[in-house]
């Protein structure tokens, strides 16, 4: 048998080759959705910019499902404690992932402009929310996150649940401002 | 532990639940037909056959989409809502669902985007492998989705630490060749062929009573007809194998389903009809069927098979075991070289979930008076009534599948499906059955473990997370609210697609050189 710091040093590696296969792999999923409709002006480049994903997505969500799954099997208090912490957090992604299927496969099936413009109002914000709420729940794992057992090892969260939540950095440029005028 | 809490995650993993199992058990059966449909066209070179899997495809496509999105959740649920169950048995249920994800979600996932985009790139041969792979993946995937809920019904290869405080591993191969798993899958994946088969069946039936596609309906019955028959006799036969098992590691949910109150002498009689009451412990208008019951539950004349007033009495012995087992854990915790704790607790551990169950209203157990380890005892009984029909709904369902689906054989062997209309209308109308009787199926399998998250290790009320009621109310709110509109616009779309057909789809008749994209 494997000693438990060897297992406990693959499974960081393994959790790290299937984090970073999700980052890369679904991150252009998660790319082309948000960018749906900023780069395509028409019903054809935005059929374009999704069909450079739709056959393989499926493929690459899988690196979301097993990274949950990998936590919880190797790291079932890590897996407990965090997501049971940033509840709404991930509650917001869930949603975002349960729109992002079937955006996929519903939006080309019927022609109708009001019927594609809403799958690609989903699927735009199914592709950008993820991708900010994972960078703002990881910012705060940097922070700190307190949280504490009681007796029975039930979880307990010092000074009640926190949320991932946006903290500008003093003195850094503001990027997102323009952006979002630019759009108005 | 907060009731509200309790009742809205159970409310939300119920819902979340019932309606994954909406979609499926249409995609297990689906695959295996497109797969039988694909095969035929490859070996023999017909055109139509490749038509109609891609026909079916397509709706096999819109709702693969549905399962998809309503599984993701189920995945991440047990860390969100039921944080103390995904640590207290992480290490042994986690594991199969990360076997899940790594080997048959991954197949699946990968093979369903080179069934719909591979039609013209891949050779027939590599196309048609490509379908049977991802009929094979989302069957895999069940099979790794259901051992872990099998260890939840029947908790093997795994011990209490009193170090770490939760639940270990102690033998893998024990957690995959789980009785329970092994019946449990069969069954499960056959009602979802019946599903499949159905679901061609009663569409076939709907162009050939309008007089369209008649070609290709007839073709896809015969193929929904053989498939079903078969999968109907095994859900009936394997359902059964599962009741079996049932009897040796649930006795109280088998004791439930058939509403038996009291221990009966060998062989117990089996009740038909009755109208169970939870208050008054006894059923009314039972119509009772002799001998029965003892066939089906042991197999044999002289086993008795005990009610549910002895079944109480051995949980309340249970849960004053579970107390010395609880009392010896925290001497143990306060000074680990307790030699008269450790022999307790070594003597009562495996009561210990029993003791837990005083925990829903007690923050210490030991604590509890003789009443309350009375309630505690009476709180082993699940909802019989409930569960009591439920199971003989899908039963008939069940039975019903099988005449349905011999009649359905029949016809098509003697190529007169067309001639008998009320065949056709009554394979149409059945249409919803297999989705009624799945969803009675799940709420037996998991109303009859009640009140244990896992049997006999942890009360359910005890898995929650340390989250707020206003907090999995929202959340309950935001599930249903999305899942009933994606599950409308859903039913919409397959229903769209059915009316207007391989004809109006261009798919069949058509000119041989156009793509059939889906």
């Amino acid at each position: 048998m494997l000693e438990y710091d060897t297992l406990r040093l693959v499974w960081w590696l393994l959790l790290g080759v299937l984090l970073a296969g999700f980052a890369v792999m679904d991150g252009f999923d998660l790319g082309v959705a948000a960018l749906l409709r900023l780069l395509a002006h028409d019903d054809e480049e935005r059929r374009a910019l999704l069909e450079t994903v739709e056959p393989v997505w499926e493929g690459n969500q899988v690196w979301f499902v097993l990274g949950g799954g990998a936590v919880f099997a190797a790291w079932p208090l890590l897996y407990a404690a965090a997501f049971s912490g940033f509840y709404f957090a991930l509650l917001l992604v869930l949603l975002a992932f349960i729109l992002r299927p079937v955006g996929f496969g519903f939006r080309s099936k019927l022609p109708g402009a009001r019927w594609r413009g809403t799958w690609d109002w989903i699927l735009s914000v199914s592709g950008a929310a993820p991708a900010l709420l994972f960078g703002v729940a990881f910012g705060n794992l940097f922070l700190g996150a307190p949280f504490g057992y009681d007796t029975m090892l039930r979880l307990d969260y010092r000074g009640g649940l926190r949320y991932p939540h946006l903290e500008r950095i003093p003195g850094k440029p503001d990027y997102l401002t323009p952006i979002l005028t630019a759009r108005k | 532990m907060d009731a509200d809490v309790v009742t809205l995650s159970r409310l939300q993993f119920a819902l979340t639940a019932l309606y994954h199992f909406l979609f499926v058990p249409l995609t297990l059966g689906l695959c295996w037909m497109l797969a039988i449909m694909e095969s035929v066209y490859v070996m023999t070179g017909r055109e139509i056959w490749r038509r109609m899997t891609q026909f079916w495809g397509v709706l096999f496509g819109i709702n693969f989409a549905m399962g998809v999105a309503t599984g993701v959740t189920m995945e991440f649920q047990f860390g969100t809502n039921w944080a103390y169950y995904a640590h207290y048995v992480g290490d042994i249920f986690g594991t199969p669902l990360a076997i899940e994800g790594l080997m048959a979600f991954f197949l699946e996932a990968s093979f369903v985007g080179l069934f719909f985009f591979g039609w013209e790139r891949l050779s027939r041969v590599q196309h048609l492998a490509v379908t049977w792979l991802l009929a094979l993946g989302t069957n895999l995937s069940a099979l790794w989705i259901l051992i872990a809920n099998a260890w939840m019904q029947n908790p093997v290869g795994a011990e209490f630490n009193l170090d770490t405080m939760r639940m270990e591993l102690t033998s893998f191969g024990a957690v995959i060749f789980n009785p329970v798993a092994q019946s449990k899958f069969v069954h499960t994946v056959s009602a979802g062929y019946v599903m499949g088969a159905v679901f061609v069946l009663a569409i076939s039936a709907w162009y050939l009573l309008r007089g369209r596609n008649r070609e290709f309906a007839k073709r896809s019955m015969t193929i929904a007809a053989s498939f079903g028959l078969a999968s109907a006799l095994s859900v009936v036969v394997l359902g059964d194998e599962s009741g079996y098992t049932v009897t040796e590691h649930q006795k109280m949910k088998l004791a439930a389903i058939e509403a038996m109150w009291e221990t009966e002498p060998a062989p117990a009689a089996f009740t038909a009809f009755g109208l169970p009451s939870l208050a008054e412990r006894r059923t009314l208008y039972a119509v009772r069927i002799p001998w029965l019951m003892g066939l089906i539950g042991t197999r044999s004349v002289d086993t008795v098979m005990p009610g549910i007033a002895e079944l109480v009495a051995r949980a309340r012995e249970r849960i004053a075991s579970g107390l010395v087992a609880y009392d010896a854990l925290e001497r143990l915790r306060q000074d680990r070289n307790d030699a008269a704790a450790q022999a307790a607790f070594a003597a009562h551990r495996r009561d210990l979930g029993y003791a837990l169950l005083l925990r829903r209203e007690l923050a210490d157990p030991r604590r509890a008076t003789a009443a309350d380890i009375e309630r505690a005892a009476d709180s082993t009984v699940p909802n019989v009534p409930l569960l009591f029909w439920a199971f003989r709904l899908m039963v008939a369902c069940g039975f019903y599948f099988i005449a349905l689906f011999a009649l359905a054989f029949w016809y098509a062997s003697r190529r007169e499906l067309e001639r008998h209309r009320w065949f056709l209308r009554a394979a149409l109308y059945s249409l919803p059955l297999p989705w009624i009787a799945s969803e009675l199926g799940w709420i037996v399998a998991e109303v009859g473990r009640q009140p244990w998250a896992i049997e006999g290790v942890l009360p359910t009320a005890l898995g929650v997370s340390s989250v707020s009621a206003a907090q999995v109310a929202t959340s309950l709110v935001g599930f249903v609210l999305f899942y009933s509109v994606l599950a409308v616009v859903d039913a919409l779309l397959m229903v769209k697609y059915a009316r207007r057909g391989p004809d109006g789809l261009g798919l069949w008749p058509a000119a041989p050189t156009q793509a059939g994209h889906a």
